[in-house]
């Protein structure tokens, strides 16, 4: 089976900067490979252990992510791609994912294309679907477990809001994996130590089938960033000590204020 | 001043006893929020006579900073950090005593200059005062020493109420005596020409410094008000390697070659951290996988694992350290290992995962001691990190394994297998269990005493090796170290109950 795997560079600590004109990440901290494309990589290595096969990292981003595609060569991918390119800068998720079903059309085709649950600077968790509808493909999220696999079928328990589904799904297709699949593998160290001169590949604006500048990085992003601002963290809990009725009343008082708007957050005395 | 001090009540227990624990008792306890509170509190109780044990964030392992009566000092509201100043090329970070050493790499790490406060004792809750106060030493002590050593000046409370400034290098003793910032002559009679492994007051030597008699001294000589911490960058390639063994592997031999092999290595290259982890102890940290923070992130071990050694190589060239490694990965192999049975990290993020294996060695040990604390309340934590010879390091694992097999009790055995600086605990169920496991200790001090070792290393003697000391210690070592505290605590008021 030709598998693909979508791997990100993602910055080390969760107290990245914001560039509040762009509405961009300040990218200049440490960096990690997203740590839930680990378990993406995971995922790759046991379906190929299973059906055999090869399997190719990807990864959308600066120079410095050829650490991330190296990260998975490490761990046991065949191959890694990097698509890099200035043109690709300001990309939102719908460019991205373009850009990347771009690339995967490019190297392929693929019988599977694994992603991660999400990112961890992103966070949106809808690379990977929109990868599956740029190529036409089928797909499978919140994948907490790999039951069997085969060339015909990746069988698959999936979590859902009302309970988890077993299913299956035909190649080629898209799934994107979360924690449950496995404890990613740790790469032993001779491999660690190949992987630091594994040839990688870089792929530009060039080496696309679509040569539509148009459809790619800030050109091609539909999103526009209006404001940003931390996201509200809400206040501390607190315990109310009155008795039962006026501790009924005062819940009820903040919640007819909170309804019409008025609510400006609980005095610290009138819990008391 | 008042205000810090309250009468002891029984809502402030778990302050009796730190991890080892050891149960203590107090009369009063303060929690000041300045230094200067601390200060006047601590003096206030000395003028009246009053014994004052002072405390950090009671991670110590020997029932050091648990109180033996009198008044209880906590420093758990003085952990400002102070200034930060560039000298030399040396980042000086200046802390308030109960800055836990988390908080002070959090503040470097913020401060994205790459420098870092390089001695980890792994558990990264403790206070600086009291890693200072025990010269904490982690794994990778091998390569930056201890907190003391990291130690560039400290603001002390002496006994008598006065405050001494004790900088690096302006005190030692030479001769036998050195004088004080006060202009005090302090005398040692017949002082050894080495520190013989310890630390503190254990540790009097010729040409000894006398910041580093401070530290390790459990705050038996002063109270420290701040601490000057020496930070450094580190270096730009570092490597952590987890060997694993099975059956038929020699961990014990390959550590060994793996610290000569050390001498040939290129460049600056070297090795930061040697950790030996016996099968008692891996087995024990593999079963508490869902216990133990963080621990469930790790893959399963190998198959067929029996032991493991955890390496961290470090230096500044990459091709330098990448050929150190391969001797290493060619000695693994060499001394039974496979060369696929290992894990290897580089940078920080991807080496937290093998310190915190190594952290949880000695953790799973106190949550067998906890355990086991819930049946029989007279348990406490028997636990020794003797350092024996280089040339023993073979026969100090061979003791301990007869001496557990022996007796049919159950432990763990792990550490720096590199300085040979070897952890061992023992794990009693009963009452019975645990007398026969402080005899085992005991003649194991004797037997360590014999090659040639020393019996009390990285984590102290507080009030739990006292007896230990006693038993195999040179009585010189004793002597002097008891003139040192008459000297500077005469009446006996700090931290009374500790190493005596
Ligand atoms: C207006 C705008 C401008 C932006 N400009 C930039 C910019 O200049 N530079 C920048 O880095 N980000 C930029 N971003 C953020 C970027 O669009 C998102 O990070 C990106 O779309 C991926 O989305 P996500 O991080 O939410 O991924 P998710 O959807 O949460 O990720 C799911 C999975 O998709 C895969 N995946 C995601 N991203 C990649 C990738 N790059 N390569 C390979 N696999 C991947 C992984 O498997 C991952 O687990 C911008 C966003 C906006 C809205
Ligand atoms: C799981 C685990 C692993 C550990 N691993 C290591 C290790 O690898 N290496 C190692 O060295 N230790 C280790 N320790 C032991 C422990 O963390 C250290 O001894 C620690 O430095 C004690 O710091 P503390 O703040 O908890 O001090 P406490 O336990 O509260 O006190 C320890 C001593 O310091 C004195 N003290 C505290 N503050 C001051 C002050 N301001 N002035 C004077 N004296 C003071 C106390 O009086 C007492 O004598 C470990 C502990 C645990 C629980």
């Amino acid at each position: 089976m030709k598998i693909a795997v979508c791997v990100k560079q993602v910055p080390a600590s969760q107290d990245a900067k914001m560039d509040p004109e762009r509405g961009t990440l300040i990218r200049d901290g440490a960096v990690a490979t997203n740590p839930y494309d680990l378990f993406a990589v995971e995922a790759a290595l046991r379906i190929r252990e299973q059906t055999g096969g090869e399997v190719t990292a990807f990864s959308m981003g600066p120079q410095s992510a050829e650490k991330t595609l190296r990260d998975a060569i490490a761990m046991g991918a065949d191959h890694g791609v990097l698509i890099s390119d200035r043109a690709f800068a300001g990309a939102d998720v719908l460019a991205t994912s373009y850009t990347l079903s771009q690339a995967l059309a490019a190297k392929g085709p693929f019988d599977l294309i694994v992603f991660g649950r999400q990112t961890t600077d992103g966070d949106t968790a809808q690379v990977g679907p929109a990868v599956a509808v740029h190529l036409g493909r089928p797909y499978l999220c919140w994948i907490q477990e790999l039951i069997g696999c085969s060339e015909e079928e990746i069988r698959v328990r999936c979590s859902g809001s009302r309970g988890d589904l077993e299913c299956g799904i035909r190649p080629p297709c898209v799934i994107c994996v979360d924690k449950g699949i496995g404890q990613p593998r740790i790469p032993a160290l001779k491999a660690k130590l190949a992987a630091k001169k594994a040839p990688l590949e870089c792929l530009s604006a060039a080496d696309l089938p679509d040569q539509d500048p148009m459809h790619y990085g800030l050109e091609g992003s539909a999103t526009r960033v209006e404001k940003i601002y931390p996201p509200y963290r809400g206040e501390k809990g607190f315990r109310l000590q009155g008795s039962m009725e006026e501790n009924a009343d005062r819940v009820s008082r903040w919640l007819s204020l909170a309804a019409n708007g008025e609510y400006e957050g609980i005095r610290w005395e009138e819990s008391m | 001043m008042k205000k810090f001090v309250e009468a002891y009540s029984d809502r402030y227990e778990e302050y009796l006893r730190d991890e080892s624990r050891y149960t203590g008792s107090c009369e009063e306890i303060s929690f000041p929020d300045t230094v200067e509170a601390m200060a006047e509190t601590a003096r206030e109780c000395l003028k009246q006579g009053r014994s004052v044990t002072v405390q950090g964030a009671r991670t110590g392992l020997c029932g050091a900073g648990v109180p033996a009566g009198g008044h209880l000092l906590s420093t758990e509201k003085l952990e400002r950090l102070v200034s930060v100043t560039e000298e030399d090329g040396r980042t000086l970070v200046c802390v308030e005593p109960g800055m836990r050493l988390s908080a002070l790499a959090a503040e470097l790490a913020a401060r994205r200059s790459g420098a870092a406060f390089l001695p980890n004792p792994t558990e990264t809750t403790a206070t600086v005062g009291g890693a200072f106060a025990c010269n904490a030493k982690g794994p990778n002590g091998l390569l930056y020493g201890s907190v003391g050593d990291r130690t560039a000046e400290a603001e002390i409370l002496l006994a008598d109420g006065t405050v001494m400034k004790l900088r690096r290098g302006e005190a030692v003793l030479r001769n036998g005596a050195c004088t004080l910032p006060d202009g005090r002559e302090l005398r040692v009679e017949g002082l050894p020409a080495d520190a013989g492994g310890y630390s503190g007051l254990l540790s009097l030597h010729e040409g000894e410094d006398l910041l580093d008699v401070f530290a390790g001294s459990e705050g038996m000589l002063g109270i420290v008000l701040n601490l000057t911490l020496e930070a450094r960058k580190l270096p730009s390639e570092q490597w952590g390697i987890v060997f694993f063994f099975g059956e038929e592997g020699d961990p014990l031999g390959f550590a060994e070659a793996a610290a000569g092999a050390q001498e040939e290595f290129p460049g600056d290259t070297r090795l930061a951290v040697g950790e030996y982890f016996h099968e008692t102890a891996l087995s024990m940290v593999d079963s508490m996988r869902s216990t133990i923070q963080g621990l469930a992130a790790l893959p399963d071990f190998p198959a067929g694992t029996r032991q493991a050694v955890y390496l961290e190589v470090c230096g500044e060239s990459e091709d330098d350290v990448g050929e150190a490694l391969m001797m290493l990965l060619e000695l693994f192999t060499e001394f039974g290992g496979n060369e696929d049975d290992t894990w290897a990290g580089t940078g920080a993020a991807e080496m937290e995962k093998f310190r915190l294996l190594r952290h949880a060695a000695p953790e799973a040990a106190n949550v067998r001691v906890s355990e086991a604390r819930l049946a029989c309340r007279e348990i406490t934590k028997l636990a020794a990190d003797f350092t024996a010879p280089a040339e023993c390091r073979r026969e100090l694992v061979e003791l301990y394994e007869s001496g557990l097999a022996g007796t049919g009790l159950a432990g763990s055995i792990f550490g720096h297998v590199i300085e040979n600086r070897m952890h061992v605990n023992v794990f009693a169920g009963n009452e019975q269990e645990y007398r026969a496991g402080r005899e085992l200790l005991a003649s194991w001090a004797r037997a360590v005493a014999g090659m040639g070792g020393c019996v009390i290393s990285e984590n102290g003697v507080g009030k739990l090796k006292r007896e230990l000391l006693r038993e195999s210690a040179d009585p010189g070592r004793l002597e002097r170290a008891r003139a040192v505290k008459e000297f500077f605590d005469p009446k006996g008021l700090l931290n009374p109950g500790n190493l005596f």
